[in-house]
């Protein structure tokens, strides 16, 4: 009765967290848009973005011979450059997602999400294809028709769990969003196997204040979400510190991990501002392209 | 030393070890926090630290707080005088006499820690009471709530004891040789001082480890008392310390009316007051009880004898009176009211003055032979008390007070040809007047009334109609008295005799006349017995008082002190003014020490460790709070603005002197200067509290009160204005107060001045005495007085005044015009001789404490105009001389 009850209520919450997190992409794709005005360039498209004047050697074909004949100049006609790549986006759903500190609004796994949702719209607005992964892993084509995200997405699972290298076109563009508060053995084997199938990436390690200045005001018991377990911490032992030393040892090697398969590795801080992250994520992800 | 009087709970501290270890393995929990992941946590922490240790003087203070609940069921005492068990029980001999009502809270107390001692000994308390009159076995008691119990239901008796058991007591039990004794002993409570002597010799000799202890600290009593006609002879005595102390003293009536209330000082190192008081005749029989206020014991209380139960009064009659027409006789009504209560005797004066009559009634058409006359002159130069009612053929006689003086005498018709007033009824009696208890009935009609043309200030009025023309009135004849009714006896002239009025008036007036003391011959039965408490109560008994000739009555165990009663007289046995007073300060040997208090041997510990469980479980939820950190706690507070109440709450503790402030600042406070003579600053506040209440009442100003000003201590700048009354003899003040004074001057504050030591004498004010008061207040820092200008705003702030009277009417009233231009006109001093305070000021029955001379009560209302004025003036200032209001205020004098 009362798994059933605590069901109810955690899909109660998702089913609150779902308008609320796309009302907040939509918010954040409008900033987006803004800030990634000029990051066009001219290629072989469908879409028509510029005339130009021909220069010797380039294909007769692509002359328009109507502009051409009223501006009494030879005009070719360029189309934007079509870069498009298949990507994937996946979020961690574990429940350590699910910490957040006293000093943000929300938790690492509302971020994700956001971060998630937004792409996904961003880049489905330029005709690329984009999946997700839902909570058991499997890609869902959400280019067509964002509505494919449901609620279903944004069940939690016990602990994290990279979805299967054979889900993965060739060289297709993945994005990972998680804390990494795991061992990063699995993942180094994940993206070295990436990188034979020319797949490139990045690394968005989505933390919550707290975890990045760790601090404890009195001796406490502390309770881990993932595993339940219970550790007292006193409060006058140097804990903060060591910490942030160990933080640091998992962000360089994370770094590393991802540098060897040529991916790139983000951090975001739950109460950094989530627009600017977004755009020179997007950025950055354009450029590489 | 520590005893225990449930040592079976100290068995408890075994469980102290078994606490110790739950708490030391069961340490409490700290606060429970989530966190995401412990992946990098756990690389820092070693699970050994997950333990937190208990802080080990925490541990130690729980221990000790459980280690004091167990103190606390097992009920410690501490003994401080440790005298083992040598005793084989705890005897106290208490004496019970009139005196230890008087105190009997400390005597209770005394037999409390006493016997308290006793329980905690386990021993037996014996309690003797040294009034019995034989050997008596003793009250055993076993606790001290029982002893007390008992006490309670055995009040003290209302007489002096003799300690005839008392020898007895000792003699029978060995002098209590193996007991510890306690003698609660009262000094005054003796009959006798040999029976006083001896038996503390007995003591001294036989039992010198008694503990004597006398529970009266402090009694006063009336020792002493005579009436004698009109003269009241009073000796009030007191006990312990005999420093400057105030007494009041009660008259009561017999329906338990207080008829009046006198205060007297017994000065320091004194020890007795003699009061002389003479009140009129009919005040004096008035009186029912004599008693000194706030002293609860008989001896505070004198009860009065009544021998006018049953006065013997005649009435004039002819031999045959006419008992044809009894409602048109003018004696019917009159044999009504009196043969009810009195002793009457109708018939001729002969026959009446054989009975020794004290008041004789003459009614109407009653004519009188010369013999009769002269008799009836003699027995009223006597002493004798005549009461005489007008009739048609009075006109015809004139010696009507038969002092052989003429009176011109009409007759009034009232309501008919010729005269203005068409009803009349009887004028409310005077508060002060012998009727003043009795109320006017509403439907009573004059139509006649007899006029005594002459003035004659002999004649006093004792009631009047409502056109002050008189009703009743008396005069002093030789050593008697003639009242006269200025109608008839009858329904002839008005139905004043039909009426209840009637029958109240005559029986007052009756209070008028003398009696004889005659004492009974036969015994009398108790009515009412005085108890301890100096109340009266109904006898358990039937006691009957014999009257022994030459011999003084006291009161004993076959007569105690109570109300004795047969048909014609009450006799009063009192225990005040009867007690034997030989033994009250009659120097006790030194050798025998009396205590006056007794030292309590046993201290309970109970209710110090109860509080000091109470304060460490505090301390221990504070700590509790301090170790978790508990945020919801704070956050509740915060929540709940606890902490901000109690923050204010902690201010308000520390400026509440500035609060007190506020109040004088945000009400308006009439205030006055304390000067070092008590009785004029009574005058001052009384008066500036009915100038408050005139305020109230004709203005919309609400003065909250009245303050008394210390000029050296207080501050000044609440006050709008300050009443200073100054006399001769006031202090020289220092630079800094004239400085104050200056300041509140500087700050628009108003001082009225009033001179009171010259009011009188400066009916005529010159030149030289007004500059005698301007010498007189330059050490007041105050110079430049003039006269008060014609048209002074203070003439028209609120009433138009042309003058500024109080008690008196000098015309002279001085301001200071100094400075004005910063005052916006306002004069800061004003100076007066008018003793205004006096004017205004009442008594507690509400009376105007001073006439107001020349001019009466109307002056009196000037009086109170100038304080309302002045008020209004010290508020608004310069404003009503304001050119707006100059044209109201020439209308309103256009009118005047």
């Amino acid at each position: 009765m009362g798994y059933l009850q605590s069901l109810f209520s955690s899909s109660e919450k998702i089913a609150n967290l779902l308008p609320s997190l796309l009302s907040h992409s939509s918010i954040l794709l409008k900033n987006i848009y803004i800030g990634l005005h000029s990051t066009r360039f001219a290629g072989k498209g469908e879409n028509f973005w510029q005339f130009k004047e021909y220069t010797q050697g380039e294909s007769v074909l692509n002359i328009d011979w109507r502009k051409s004949a009223s501006s009494q100049k030879i005009l070719v006609k360029q189309n934007e450059k079509e870069l498009s790549k298949t990507i994937y986006l996946y979020f961690d759903r574990s429940n350590s997602m699910n910490y957040k500190s006293k000093s943000v609004n929300y938790n690492k796994f509302f971020f994700s999400a956001l971060l998630t949702i937004t792409l996904c719209k961003l880049f489905s607005g330029n005709k690329e294809k984009v999946f997700i992964f839902n909570s058991e892993n499997k890609p869902i084509n959400c280019s067509t028709n964002i509505n494919n995200f449901n609620k279903s997405f944004l069940l939690n699972k016990k602990q994290h769990s990279f979805p299967k290298i054979n889900h993965f076109k060739d060289k297709s563009l993945c994005i990972f969003f998680s804390d990494f508060l795991f061992d990063s053995a699995e993942l180094k084997s994940l993206l070295a196997k990436f990188k034979k199938k020319e797949i490139q990436g990045y690394i968005i390690q989505v933390l919550d204040p707290m975890e990045v200045n760790f601090k404890l005001s009195s001796t406490s018991l502390l309770n881990d979400l993932e595993t339940n377990e219970n550790i007292i911490f006193d409060k006058d032992k140097d804990i903060e510190s060591e910490y942030s030393k160990k933080l640091k040892e998992l962000e360089n090697n994370l770094k590393n991990i991802a540098s060897y398969s040529n991916w790139k590795y983000y951090r975001f801080s739950t109460d950094d501002d989530v627009s600017k992250f977004l755009i020179s994520l997007s950025k950055s992800i354009l450029i590489d392209k | 030393m520590i005893s225990f009087a449930n040592i079976y709970a100290l068995f408890g501290l075994i469980t102290l070890p078994l606490i110790f270890f739950i708490m030391k393995f069961y340490p409490p929990k700290p606060k429970k926090i989530k966190f995401s992941s412990f992946f990098i946590l756990k690389k820092i922490v070693k699970n050994d630290t997950a333990k937190t240790k208990f802080p080990l003087w925490l541990l130690v203070f729980r221990i000790l707080l459980c280690f004091f609940i167990v103190l606390f069921f097992s009920k410690p005492f501490l003994k401080i005088s440790d005298q083992k068990n040598k005793y084989k029980n705890f005897v106290i001999i208490a004496d019970n006499g009139w005196s230890i009502s008087s105190n009997l809270k400390n005597y209770k107390n005394i037999i409390k820690e006493i016997s308290l001692e006793a329980e905690k000994s386990n021993k037996e308390i014996h309690l003797y009471f040294s009034s019995a009159k034989d050997f008596n076995k003793p009250f055993i008691f076993k606790t001290h709530n029982q002893i007390i119990d008992f006490l309670n239901k055995k009040p003290p008796i209302a007489k002096q004891i003799i300690r005839e058991s008392f020898f007895k007591n000792l003699k029978i039990n060995n002098y209590f040789k193996d007991s510890k004794v306690f003698f609660i002993f009262s000094h005054l409570d003796s009959r006798s001082l040999e029976s006083q002597i001896r038996n503390l010799n007995l003591i001294k000799n036989n039992n010198p480890s008694i503990q004597i202890i006398d529970p009266i600290k402090k009694i006063t009593f009336i020792e002493e008392l005579k009436i004698d006609k009109e003269s009241l002879d009073m000796k009030v005595r007191r006990k312990g310390n005999y420093v400057k102390n105030e007494f009041l003293i009660q008259f009561i009536g017999e329906k338990n009316d207080l008829i009046l209330e006198k205060k007297y000082t017994f000065s320091k190192n004194s020890n007795e007051f003699k009061i002389k008081e003479k009140f009129p005749i009919e005040i004096i029989n008035q009186f029912f009880l004599i008693k000194i206020l706030n002293e609860n014991h008989a001896a505070a209380f004198y009860y009065l004898d009544d021998f006018r139960k049953k006065l013997p009064v005649g009435i004039i009659t002819a031999e045959d009176h006419e008992l044809e027409k009894p409602l048109l006789s003018p004696v019917y009504y009159l044999k009504k009211v009196l043969t009810n209560s009195n002793l009457t005797f109708i018939g001729p004066l002969t026959k009446i003055l054989e009975k020794k009559a004290s008041v004789v009634f003459l009614p109407s058409n009653k004519r009188l032979s010369k013999l009769d006359i002269t008799a009836l002159e003699k027995w009223v130069y006597d002493g004798g008390v005549l009461i005489r009612f007008s009739d048609k053929r009075i006109v015809e006689q004139s010696n009507i007070f038969l002092d052989k003086k003429k009176s011109f005498l009409s007759i009034r018709n009232i309501g008919k040809d010729l005269s203005i007033q068409s009803n009349l009824s009887i004028r409310p009696f005077n508060n002060n007047s012998l009727f003043s208890s009795l109320k006017v009935p509403q439907d009573l009609k004059f139509n006649k009334q007899l006029i005594l043309d002459n003035f004659n200030s002999d004649i006093i009025t004792l009631a009047s109609l409502e056109d002050q023309s008189p009703l009743i009135s008396m005069k002093y004849v030789g050593d008697g008295k003639i009242i006269l009714f200025h109608v008839t006896s009858n329904n002839e002239w008005s139905n004043l005799p039909m009426s209840s009025l009637f029958e109240d008036i005559i029986l007052k007036l009756l209070l008028i006349s003398k009696t004889e003391k005659v004492l009974p011959t036969k015994e009398i039965k108790i009515k009412f017995v005085i108890n301890s408490n100096g109340d009266l109560a109904v006898p358990k008994n039937n006691y009957y008082l014999n009257y022994p000739f030459g011999e003084k009555l006291l009161p004993s165990a076959k007569q105690p002190a109570g109300i004795y009663e047969n048909n014609s007289l009450s006799i009063a046995l009192n225990l005040s003014g009867n007690l034997n007073t030989e033994g009250y300060f009659d120097a006790i040997d030194e050798e025998l020490e009396i205590k006056s208090n007794y030292k309590k041997s046993v201290l309970e510990l109970k209710n110090f460790i109860l509080y000091l469980i109470f304060i460490m479980f505090l301390i221990d939820m504070i700590i509790n709070i301090v170790l978790k950190n508990n945020i919801l706690f704070l956050g509740f507070l915060k929540k709940t603005k606890v902490l901000s109440i109690l923050f204010f709450f902690l201010i308000f503790l520390s400026i509440q002197n500035r609060i007190e402030a506020n109040e004088s600042y945000s009400n308006i406070y009439l205030a006055y200067i304390k000067t070092e003579n008590k009785l004029l600053n009574q005058i001052a506040f009384s008066g500036l509290d009915e100038l408050r209440k005139y305020l109230i009442e004709r203005t919309s100003l609400n003065p909250s009160g009245v303050k008394e000003i210390n000029i050296l201590k207080d501050e000044l700048f609440f006050y709008p204005l300050i009443y200073w009354q100054i006399t001769s003899s006031s202090p020289k003040l220092s630079e800094i107060t004239v400085n104050k004074i200056k300041d509140y001057f500087d700050s628009g504050g108003i001082i009225l001045f009033d001179i009171i030591d010259f009011s009188k004498s400066y009916s005529s004010i010159n030149r030289d005495s007004i500059e005698e008061i301007r010498q007189l207040f330059t050490k007041y820092g105050i110079e430049n007085l003039q006269s008060i200008p014609k048209g002074h705003t203070l003439t028209k702030s609120y009433y138009l005044l042309n003058k500024f009277p109080g008690r008196w009417d000098n015309r002279l009233l001085l301001i200071q015009n100094d400075n004005l231009e910063n005052k916006d006109g306002v004069s800061s001093v004003i100076i007066g001789l008018n003793d205004w305070a006096g004017a205004w000021a009442k008594d507690k029955n509400n009376y105007h404490l001073y006439q107001v001379v020349p001019g009466g009560e109307r002056q009196r209302e000037i009086s109170y105009r100038f304080g309302i004025n002045l008020l209004m003036y010290s508020l608004t200032g310069s404003y009503k001389s304001d050119q707006v209001h100059s044209k109201s205020i020439l209308d309103r004098l256009k009118r005047e």
